[in-house]
């Protein structure tokens, strides 16, 4: 689900950086940054199977 | 040093190759039913990053500050990729999904992010400074044509299209390490 809702907040990231006020477009693409970090750190939390 | 109306178009061509890497994922989902992982999911996430800095350069007219944000969102899509490279390096692992001209998908996912880096850096390098530029007012004229707005709209649609396929692929809740159908298109129970 929160993939999802991470599509979603890009979508309107996009949307603002095009046609957007500034101001929004800086705070939706700071938020976009952060959720896609959180995502990619929860999704990190397994231990990697490396052969080294 | 390039023209600011070369800049923008080339902004501009920037968005049409990432809607085309996010539409060859889709070709792979629809057409050879192979359903994106979260990290896949991730990394198309990571390519919608990596064009807010085009569409701002786009949209509004190329700034320093844009090619900032490109090569932040390539640094954190090639870190996603890279997650996922490391978790089938183990000998023996024959990867996630069929390869695509001899690479898995994360693997070309990770020397795109990269390639958008040494795009970045060498337009910093090439571009004329902020307020400096001869035909700083055409380029934002430029930023109206029909070139620019595709493209942009390309990437919205894109973007789009990712969250109706990932809502039906996972439904409300977490996506499955390695899905196989999708959650809202099958019945329950079954």
């Amino acid at each position: 689900m929160y993939l999802g809702l991470l599509f979603l907040l890009l979508t309107a990231t996009l949307a603002s950086a095009a046609y957007g006020p500034p101001r929004w477009t800086v705070g939706l693409t700071v938020v976009s940054f952060v959720a896609a970090g959180l995502v990619y750190f929860h999704h990190a939390s397994d231990s990697l199977p490396l052969s080294f | 040093m390039i023209s600011r109306t070369l800049e923008t178009t080339l902004n501009a061509l920037a968005l049409y190759a990432i809607a085309a890497v996010l539409g060859v994922a889709f070709f792979d989902q629809l057409v050879n039913g192979e359903l994106p992982c979260p990290l896949c999911l991730l990394q198309r996430a990571g390519f919608l990053l990596l064009a807010i800095g085009p569409v701002l350069a786009v949209a509004r007219g190329p700034r320093a500050a844009w090619y900032g944000v490109t090569i932040l969102a390539g640094l954190a899509g090639a870190g996603f990729a890279t997650r996922q490279i490391l978790l089938h390096i183990a000998p023996g692992d024959a990867g996630y999904g069929a390869p695509f001209l001899g690479l898995h998908f994360y693997t070309w996912a990770f020397v795109v992010f990269v390639v958008a880096i040494a795009a970045s850096a060498l337009m910093l390098i090439l571009r004329q400074p902020d307020g400096e530029a001869t035909d700083e007012v055409q380029a934002g004229a430029a930023s109206g044509d029909a070139l620019g707005r595709i493209g942009i709209l390309l990437v919205i649609l894109m973007a789009a299209a990712n969250v109706l396929s990932t809502t039906l692929e996972c439904g409300f809740a977490t996506c499955p390490d390695d899905p196989v159908t999708y959650q809202l298109l099958t019945p329950s129970g079954s």
